[in-house]
């Protein structure tokens, strides 16, 4: 659900921080601090990096308090500072890591909790192991497209912002998006 | 409607539709085309199952320290030019406040405004806790009783009730 | 003499300022975690008072909104949201007003609450060419004193304009939702 101009009340906690309420950043970080952090999660898929990209987007928001403006919404200036440090670093480490990344992905990792949806220990493989394919399957997509399936899906962005995030159109979002679903489609045909 | 595939035209209300996120009226628009269209049928379909396999994705919990070393880079930010200025003095200055207070009264009233968590109370509000959607459901439905009626309610004298 | 006067208790004064402004920010990383955890626990006890659950739904995060969504059934989930976008699409003015009506209502005792509900559940129940009719009288009780209220429902031409079961509805609404 979005809200309107007149609603955006993270917009207005942010004036806040602007004035020196660092109370109110502590409200923001409450309320972001997980969003953000799966976002970057599922871009780079690399916990210790997703923190570290996270805690700069953060940083990188308090630094910017003197300067905000309510230009946009609070949430479509936040993925956009997400998104950058996370293309930049998947711009960077790109070969570097994508061998690295499909190596872990086979190894003995800790067992996932999963509250309240794998009773049994067969249960638990199973849902690791469709994790693991959705997982492959988005790391798969082009940058972009990722970002852009990410947003929409986990974030329930609007194409509109999804658009000024990417710095494209909202068209481009959407033959974007409907790419990057129809992709996911094909690989992900074989899932009950 | 026209088919979104055959026209190339509002092929995002087949991923909405798919999502359970397209509002009323073009959702039945778009279930009264699926009757008919076996190839948007068959997308919205694999797009289902595409949703529910993204959902299923839960990545772990943020590290219990994030907040921690955030603060930690942001207490590690350069200061202000003030407290560069009297830090070394302030050793000296902590014996001297309640003097300089008595001094500086005036001025204080003025000058010493140094921004304070001082929320609105009304404004100052924060997820404490998560909300049900029938919560949510619940409170909607009584606005709607409070818009339709026109009313704020008061408390009652006599709660006997006639029903 | 006097200018410079002036000046040195100027200077003396921003000095001490200076001092006095410096002194108060939090020596250590403890001490400024300590800080912001109190002022972070005040906002959110302040919070607790006032808080709707509405409020509390638009600061969750989209993928709490979408767990605590997936928990309904499609049909009900489709009609949440779109509530929520009714909601939404209402002038800032009247959304304002809403919410403080319904802070009104939250504060009322759960049974008076379940009440009115039951009442307006009731008034929803009326055949629809009925219920603009019975909303005018409502309307039009509610702006009467009370002397004047009780006079005209009971007063033969009340009577014979609204069924029993109406006549009942309107003197329950009256008394659950008083005057203006």
């Amino acid at each position: 659900m979005g809200a309107s101009a007149a609603l955006d009340y993270d917009a207005e906690l942010m004036l806040r921080v602007k004035d020196g309420d660092e109370a109110s950043f502590g409200l923001l970080l409450d309320k972001y601090r997980a969003s953000v952090s799966h976002f970057l999660y599922r871009m780079v898929q690399d916990q210790g990096v997703s923190e570290e990209l996270a805690q700069e987007v953060f940083l990188r928001v308090y630094k910017s308090r003197e300067t905000y403006e309510p230009a946009a919404k609070f949430t479509t200036w936040l993925f956009r500072i997400a998104t950058h440090l996370a293309l930049n670093w998947l711009r960077d480490e790109k070969n570097e890591r994508a061998q690295e990344r499909l190596d872990q992905s086979t190894e003995d990792g800790p067992a996932r909790e999963v509250a309240d949806r794998a009773a049994t220990v067969e249960q638990q493989m199973v849902y690791e192991v469709k994790v693991e394919e959705v997982r492959c399957a988005v790391a798969a997509l082009p940058d972009k497209q990722r970002a852009a399936v990410l947003m929409h899906k986990y974030e329930e962005m609007e194409y509109s912002q999804i658009a000024k995030v990417l710095s494209c159109s909202e068209s481009a979002v959407k033959s974007l998006l409907f790419r990057a679903y129809e992709t996911l489609r094909v690989r992900l045909a074989h899932m009950a | 409607m026209n088919c979104p595939i055959k026209s190339q035209e509002n092929t995002d209300w087949l991923l909405e539709y798919s999502a359970g996120r397209l509002d009323s009226e073009h959702a039945a628009l778009m279930a009264r085309h699926l009757e008919t269209c076996p190839e948007c049928a068959r997308i919205v379909h694999a797009q289902q199952r595409v949703w529910n396999a993204l959902s299923q994705w839960e990545p772990e919990p943020v590290s219990a320290d994030f907040d921690r070393r955030l603060y930690r880079k942001i207490d590690a930010q350069p200061a202000s030019w003030i407290d560069r200025l009297f830090r070394p003095l302030r050793p000296f200055w902590r014996p001297v406040v309640p003097l300089a207070a008595a001094c500086l009264l005036i001025v204080a009233g003025v000058v010493l405004h140094t921004p304070r968590a001082s929320l609105n109370p009304a404004d100052s509000q924060v997820r404490v806790e998560n909300t049900s959607a029938e919560q949510v459901e619940r409170t909607l439905d009584d606005m709607q009783m409070l818009r339709e009626l026109a009313v704020t309610p008061a408390p009652e004298e006599s709660t006997s009730k006639s029903m | 003499m006097g200018m410079r006067r002036s000046v040195l208790i100027a200077g003396l004064c921003g000095l001490l300022l200076g001092g006095v402004l410096s002194a108060q920010r939090p020596e250590t990383a403890e001490e400024r975690a300590a800080v912001r955890a109190a002022r972070r626990a005040a906002a959110q006890e302040r919070a607790k008072a006032t808080d709707t659950p509405l409020e509390r739904w638009q600061r969750m995060t989209p993928e709490e909104r979408q767990r605590a969504l997936a928990k309904l059934p499609p049909e009900r989930r489709r009609e949440l949201q779109q509530k929520l976008q009714q909601f939404r699409n209402l002038p800032p003015a009247e959304r304002q007003q809403l919410r403080e009506r319904y802070r009104a209502f939250s504060q009322l005792p759960p049974e008076q609450q379940n009440h009115a509900r039951e009442l307006f559940r009731q008034f929803n129940s009326l055949p629809e060419d009925r219920r603009p009719t019975v909303k005018r009288e409502f309307e039009e009780l509610r702006s009467l004193p009370e002397a004047q209220r009780r006079v005209r429902m009971s007063s033969e031409a009340f009577r014979s304009r609204y069924t029993p079961a109406e006549q009942q509805m309107l003197q329950d609404l009256t008394r659950v939702f008083g005057s203006p």
